[in-house]
């Protein structure tokens, strides 16, 4: 019996206008965590999906344990034992976990249409104890986190081998994205024990998770797979250099940009209170990056918002520039020169039934208004400026926001911010989140030489190693409490552990 | 920032289907291309003009077209408010009642007051429609329910104040009659409705409110969190649709030099249906002033050509129902509606 438990040759799929995949082959080993890794748009959602049997190669070969398979749905694919864990989750949350664990799946657990629970709850038992899983088979699912929900999806996926000869392929998109420091961790552990009973398939467009997890590595690139590796052979700067095409230039995160931060303090926050944080404390300083850290619920999205007087204080002060400030509404704070990126671009940052332009000028129309009226000349000539400034990819400034990618979505709502002549001090609240690393540069480069012109930033970042390296310095966050402090300059970043430590 | 070999932006996402690629540019339509410039209403227009005018040629006689343009000065009125309201994400279930309840008090003071009664009815109209806005805010309570309480309210107040009988007005009527009478041989009424138009149209494009009504139908939140006022937005809104309805019932009133309790109230579905059909989302967001004004129009003809045709004005209002329904049914944006799947 040859090593190869799945594997696929030469497929291809086309969609209207585009060439989704293109003559790609892949094969996926007996016990062997294989990882995806690609920019959006290089076709690696796409493989998964065909994987799992949504979709139906246009050409080329699907073959399991050997035997050449065409998937006609996700049901059938499932039924020989190849699971798909969804990144947004497919539980019901109004049943059991032991329920959705074996969901259109009970097999001899249901006689006569009846559930036979004891059996239930212990084959259920069975494989959330296989993973390490403390979740209870009798837990109403919407009762779990994210992660344990995960980890019920992970459980779920195995039992779809059950009954079969062959060990399950578990394919995981992009498990990661919404998950917490230590709650990768956690994966990472799973992801372990998993390799014992399965074969798995990681899709990730995070450099540092696939080199930490995966055995084998296929690198795609504009629908096609542009490389494959193994664990021992490559390192970060390929790793991205395959991946975008270009070579990751001096330093990912522009640390060499980095200059240090002015004495005078922009922001004072003195014992400041509200819902989700409690007695926060910290002086933002002129031209300094202030990263925040800290798990789900540590409070720092609150305390953000807060900030930009989206939502209320109920004790404590903040000063900026010295004078005592207190914003009812976001529009004051705008008023007063501060920008808050939110956390979900697409449904709070960007407005995507409206054009570029008008995204940019939202904030700050007055910067192209004369007197009461909206001088359109103007308006033009701003925003095409600040399109060439930001390099932001978009035909023109008429163009709809919602047909721009993820990362000059971004830069526009960036711009938004930027417009302003007298900014001050800019919230940003997870501004990376979901970009190809290639506008992940991009963004940074950018803080920083924002940082160089004296503007405050608070930085609430989406992973540890982002945080930590593009700070000047680094306050944790924990239950609504600054937890710890750090002073990070290029080349005396504080310990990351040290750093998780006060996370958790 | 080293996008040097890039920057030809080959490897950019291209438009795809794939969700993997951010946001799919979604696949547009002609259809949906022409009515975003508006051009779906003024052919649906245009048929329809036809249509009725092969039934009758005596239709698109000019003294028929003015009685026409004359008759839509009313619900363009309510259609141009309800718009604000409509583009803000929200309805006005009661500006037509408002428009019969603005007429009842009137015919009450005009008599009495002469001009001072215009002022007294717009500004209350005005201060109206800003509390309905303010209620909806206060108590988070959707505009829907606050605008069905209150056509039950105005309802009743209009019932109360004429005493369920027409008010006739005798003293004073010359201060609105000339409303409906006739410069270089066209209606007043319509030249007012049509200047009204486009005033508001400029405003839609050269002022802030205009960017921010729109940012506010789309997405309230974003639009927030970009620093706009979005409560003061909606009040405006409101404010507007009902100062329009109130100037409507002054038009009323110089239309039929009467006033009772429930006279304009039939002229609600229609004016919505003006809106909806003119394009405007009844999602918020998406849609225009000068839109409206074709869907006025369309509203007109149909009520006409409904008449020529023979069909009983008891049984229209069916015609407006489906036309609502099929209006949103074209232009609705499903994707808002349905979930992730």
């Amino acid at each position: 019996m040859s090593d190869v438990a799945y594997s696929v040759q030469g497929v291809s799929k086309q969609f209207v206008g585009t060439r989704a995949l293109d003559d790609v082959s892949v094969e996926i080993r007996r016990h062997e965590v294989v990882g995806l890794i690609g920019e959006n748009g290089a076709g690696k959602s796409t493989l998964l999906k065909i994987l799992s049997g949504i979709y139906q190669p246009d050409s080329g070969t699907v073959t399991l344990h050997g035997q050449p398979v065409k998937f006609r749905n996700i049901a059938h694919a499932m039924k020989q034992g190849v699971a798909m864990v969804f990144q947004e989750q497919s539980l019901l949350p109004n049943i059991s976990v032991a329920e959705n664990i074996y969901l259109g799946n009970e097999r001899d657990a249901v006689k006569q249409g009846v559930f036979r629970w004891p059996l239930l709850r212990k084959r259920a038992a069975e494989k959330l104890d296989a993973i390490g899983s403390q979740v209870s088979p009798r837990t109403r699912t919407e009762q779990l986190s994210f992660a344990k929900r995960q980890m019920v999806e992970i459980a779920k996926a195995m039992a779809t081998g059950e009954g079969s000869h062959h060990d399950p392929v578990i394919l995981l998109d992009e498990p990661t994205s919404v998950l917490e420091a230590a709650e990768i961790q956690r994966l990472y552990e799973v992801i372990h024990e998993l390799k014992k009973r399965a074969s798995v398939v990681f899709v990730s467009h995070r450099m540092e998770e696939v080199l930490e997890v995966c055995d084998r590595v296929y690198i795609m690139r504009d629908g096609k797979v542009v490389a494959e590796r193994t664990k021992d052979e490559i390192d970060v700067p390929e790793l991205f250099r395959l991946m975008v095409g270009r070579d990751l230039s001096d330093s990912y995160y522009a640390e060499n940009e980095q200059e240090a931060r002015r004495d005078d303090v922009r922001m004072r926050v003195s014992g400041l209170s509200g819902r989700g944080f409690t007695d926060v404390s910290f002086d933002l300083h002129a031209g300094e990056v202030l990263t925040l850290l800290g798990v789900q619920d540590s409070g720092r999205e609150d305390l953000a918002r807060a900030l930009f007087g989206a939502a209320a204080t109920t004790a404590g002060t903040v000063t900026l520039d010295g004078k005592a400030v207190r914003f009812r509404s976001p529009a004051h704070a705008v008023k007063a020169g501060i920008g808050y990126i939110p956390g979900e671009r697409k449904t709070e940052g960007a407005l995507l039934g409206m054009s570029v332009e008008e995204n940019m000028t939202l904030a700050h129309t007055d910067q192209v208004m004369k007197g009461p009226v909206l001088v359109h000349s103007v308006e033009r000539k701003t925003v095409d400026e600040w399109i060439s400034k930001l390099r932001i990819k978009t035909p023109s400034g008429k163009t709809s926001m919602a047909s721009l990618s993820g990362g000059n979505q971004q830069k526009v709502v960036l711009a938004k911010w930027l417009l302003d002549p007298n900014l001050r001090v800019l919230i940003l609240d997870t501004p990376t989140r979901g970009l190809d690393i290639g506008a992940k540069a991009d963004v940074y480069a950018l803080v920083r030489q924002l940082a160089r012109n004296g503007i405050s930033v608070l930085l609430l970042a989406d992973s540890l190693e982002e945080g930590i390296a593009m700070s000047h310095r680094v306050i944790t966050m924990k239950d609504g409490r600054v937890s710890g402090e750090f002073d990070s300059a290029p080349g005396a970043r504080p310990e990351r552990t040290d750093v998780l430590e006060r996370m958790v | 920032m080293s996008t040097t070999n890039t920057s030809a932006a080959p490897n950019v996402a291209a438009p795809t289907i794939d969700p993997d690629a951010t946001i799919a540019p979604p696949k547009r339509s002609l259809v949906s291309r022409l009515h975003d410039i508006g051009v779906a209403p003024a052919l649906v227009l245009i048929l329809i003009v036809a249509a009725v005018s092969i039934y009758d040629s005596s239709f698109l006689s000019s003294d028929n077209l003015l009685a026409l343009a004359e008759q839509s000065a009313i619900l363009g009125l309510l259609a141009l408010g309800q718009s604000f309201v409509i583009m803000t994400g929200r309805i006005d279930l009661s500006n037509a009642v408002l428009t019969s309840f603005s007429a009842v008090i009137l015919a009450k003071l005009l008599p009495g007051q002469g001009v001072l009664a215009i002022a007294i009815v717009l500004v209350g109209s005005l201060l109206i429609g800003i509390l309905q806005g303010l209620v909806q805010f206060q108590l988070q309570v959707p505009s829907f329910i606050v605008t069905l309480g209150a056509l039950g309210l105005w309802t009743g107040l209009s019932l109360t104040v004429s005493h369920a009988s027409t008010i006739l007005v005798m003293q004073n009527y010359e201060t609105v009659s000339w409303i409906y009478g006739r410069d270089y041989g066209l209606p007043i009424s319509f030249l007012l409705i049509l200047a009204l138009t486009l005033v508001l149209m400029a405003a839609m494009r050269w002022l802030r409110f205009g960017r921010q009504l729109r940012a506010v139908g789309l997405n309230e939140r974003a639009a927030a969190l970009s620093g706009i006022r979005t409560r003061r937005v909606v009040l405006a809104a409101f404010g507007l649709c009902s100062l329009f309805a109130g100037l409507a019932g002054v038009l009323q009133i110089a239309l039929l030099q009467s006033a009772s309790s429930g006279s304009s109230d039939s002229l609600q579905l229609p004016a919505i249906a003006a809106v909806v059909v003119g394009g405007t989302s009844i999602a918020g967001g998406v849609g225009g002033i000068g839109r409206t004004l074709l869907g006025v129009l369309i509203i007109t003809v149909l009520r006409v050509g409904l008449d020529i045709v023979g069909v009983p004005s008891s049984a229209q209002p069916i015609f407006y129902g489906a036309l609502v329904i099929a209006a949103i049914t074209i232009t609705v944006d499903r994707q808002r509606v349905t979930s992730v799947a």
